[in-house]
């Protein structure tokens, strides 16, 4: 539906646009991960308020003013974001019973960390330069991986439907880097997989 | 060997002069209008270039001025070249959009045939897409709506025959591609007073000779051709094989021209319409709509050429 050229110049466009926010969203996602490693009361609460706020952030700024310009579909993406923020809210942040850690649940955190800290260098080795970047709480495929890899650290009822929104969108991303040829397609899904494989992995054993 | 070939040389010039353009878009258009290719709209019997212009993927390239404009001086050159009808749909993104903006900076050349589509399942809320659709483009009526994909058919052609029957419009078609339902294309073509359908045809596509192409001519209904190309990869997978050696009897000088020639030497084929965004190939494809076109024993060889390939 739109040439890979487009895709990305949308992209350094927005990115532009926004810059620098991304370096403070990025040094937020390192907190966020500092936070949740070091198992602080109230971590998994805390973490759980700037995701929502990240999905929103991104559902807007991103899907709902950038990408609809060019995919219909997006609109419908911008609200399952904030569908996902919401339940975020009212499943991780609302209820009164904190969220507890899982044994082992570090192995999420790493997830999360790689969604932070390596995810942005991805579009140099795709061979794009910097200006494609892909940031954590700025574009949605780091931010899904990230919370995906939040939610394979930390156990809270009904969290299970947490997983849905981000996993669709992964999906949804590697069909699209897949379809315009890009060369690191794969890893959306991949990281995505890992992070469930660890939740399930984590939850089987608790 | 060629059909029907009417030199719209004088009419072009007469209408696209004084039509120019802004600045950034040069007027040269009038100096240069070539003599095309026509084939007539059989309901109507106006002519309209075998080439025509798509715009899927070329054109949604979103609210970037600089692409906007490049996309603009492909619209130019096929003016210039004596191309008249392009083709859109709500489906394709900006794409409306980004021929709205093209229209506006070349002062919207009167030659325009505007070709656009109805694609939305609720059948009450065609008129109004179809209203934006016009926004979009900038025109106060459509020389051609189509309901895409066969989407919600039945409802959408009666608000398009009423719209015609009201003179908002000059003429309805139905479109498919890549084979898709095409025994409901026929019955629709059999049943429908329709003066447009478009399908899928090419040079490896040709499932539309057995009976689509037949009954267009029985029915005097004019064909557009969509995927002239395969979206690019019947040119990509031709390009490291030589050319021919009979194409220069058609003056053609590519493979784009050769599969083009091709599309349009078939007698029931009004109009071919590849999609670029690429000046240099806009100006190759018009040209295709230039010099002779393939006689039966020429297309049968290329036919067993390019299959063997
Ligand atoms: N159901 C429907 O109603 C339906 C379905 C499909 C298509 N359509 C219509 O039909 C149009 C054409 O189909 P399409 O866009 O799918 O595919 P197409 O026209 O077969 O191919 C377009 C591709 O061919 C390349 N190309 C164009 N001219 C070229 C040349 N001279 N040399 C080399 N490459 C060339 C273009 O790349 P460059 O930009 O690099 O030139 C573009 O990527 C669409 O744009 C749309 O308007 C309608």
């Amino acid at each position: 539906m739109f040439s890979p050229r487009v895709y990305f110049r949308q992209i350094e466009t927005y990115n532009l646009a926004l810059w620098p926010l991304q370096i403070l969203t990025l040094l937020v996602g390192v907190g966020l991960v500092c936070l949740l490693a070091r198992a602080r009361p109230n971590a998994s609460r805390i973490v759980a308020m700037v995701l929502a706020a990240l999905w929103l952030l991104v559902g807007w700024a991103y899907l709902w003013s950038h990408f609809s310009s060019i995919n219909w579909a997006a609109t419908y993406a911008a609200y399952g974001f904030v569908a996902q923020a919401i339940l975020i809210l009212v499943i991780q942040v609302i209820p009164r019973r904190t969220g507890a850690s899982l044994p082992g649940g570090f192995a999420g955190v790493v997830v999360m960390a790689v969604a932070v800290l390596l995810y942005p260098g991805l579009s140099l080795i795709a061979g794009r330069g910097p200006e494609t970047s892909e940031v954590f709480g700025i574009m949605p495929d780091p931010t899904a991986i990230a919370t995906i890899g939040f939610l394979a650290s930390t156990r809270q009822r009904y969290d299970v439907l947490l997983f849905v929104i981000p996993t669709l969108w992964c999906v949804v991303s590697t069909i699209t880097l897949f379809t315009m040829g890009d060369s690191i397609w794969w890893v959306p899904l991949s990281m995505c997989l890992a992070g469930l494989s660890l939740a399930i992995d984590k939850r089987r054993g608790a | 060997m060629a059909r029907r070939f009417s030199i719209n040389r004088r009419e072009a010039l007469a209408l696209i002069a004084g039509s120019g353009a802004l600045a950034g878009f040069p007027d040269r258009l009038s100096a240069q209008v070539p003599a095309v290719l026509t084939r007539p709209i059989p309901s109507s019997g106006e002519e309209i270039p075998v080439i025509g212009l798509g715009s899927w993927i070329t054109f949604n390239v979103g609210d970037d001025i600089k692409l906007q404009d490049e996309c603009t001086a492909v619209m130019q050159a096929f003016f210039g070249a004596g191309g008249r009808l392009i083709d859109s749909s709500p489906m394709y993104g900006s794409a409306q959009k980004t021929i709205g903006y093209g229209l506006e900076k070349l002062s919207r050349p009167r030659t325009l045939f505007s070709a656009d589509k109805v694609w939305i399942s609720d059948p009450q809320s065609g008129r109004e897409q179809i209203r934006q659709s016009q926004g979009f483009w900038g025109v106060p009526q459509f020389n051609l709506l189509q309901v895409h994909n066969l989407l919600s058919w039945d409802e959408h052609l009666q608000t398009l025959f009423e719209m015609k029957d009201a003179g908002q419009l000059t003429c309805v078609g139905i479109t498919t591609s890549e084979g898709r339902r095409h025994s409901e294309i026929e019955n629709i073509m059999t049943s429908q007073p329709i003066d447009f359908v478009q399908v899928t045809y090419n040079v490896l596509d040709r499932d539309v000779e057995e009976r689509i192409l037949p009954l267009a001519t029985e029915r005097k209904i004019a064909v557009i051709v969509n995927r002239p190309f395969r979206q690019g990869d019947l040119i990509a997978q031709m390009a490291d094989h030589p050319l021919p050696d009979w194409v220069s009897e058609i003056g053609a000088k590519t493979w784009a021209q050769l599969m083009l020639k091709f599309i349009i030497s078939h007698p029931a084929v009004t109009c071919a319409i590849p999609a670029t965004a690429n000046v240099a190939h806009v100006r190759e494809n018009m040209e295709a709509a230039t010099g002779a076109v393939m006689d039966p024993a020429l297309r049968k060889r290329t036919i067993d050429y390019v299959e063997r390939l």
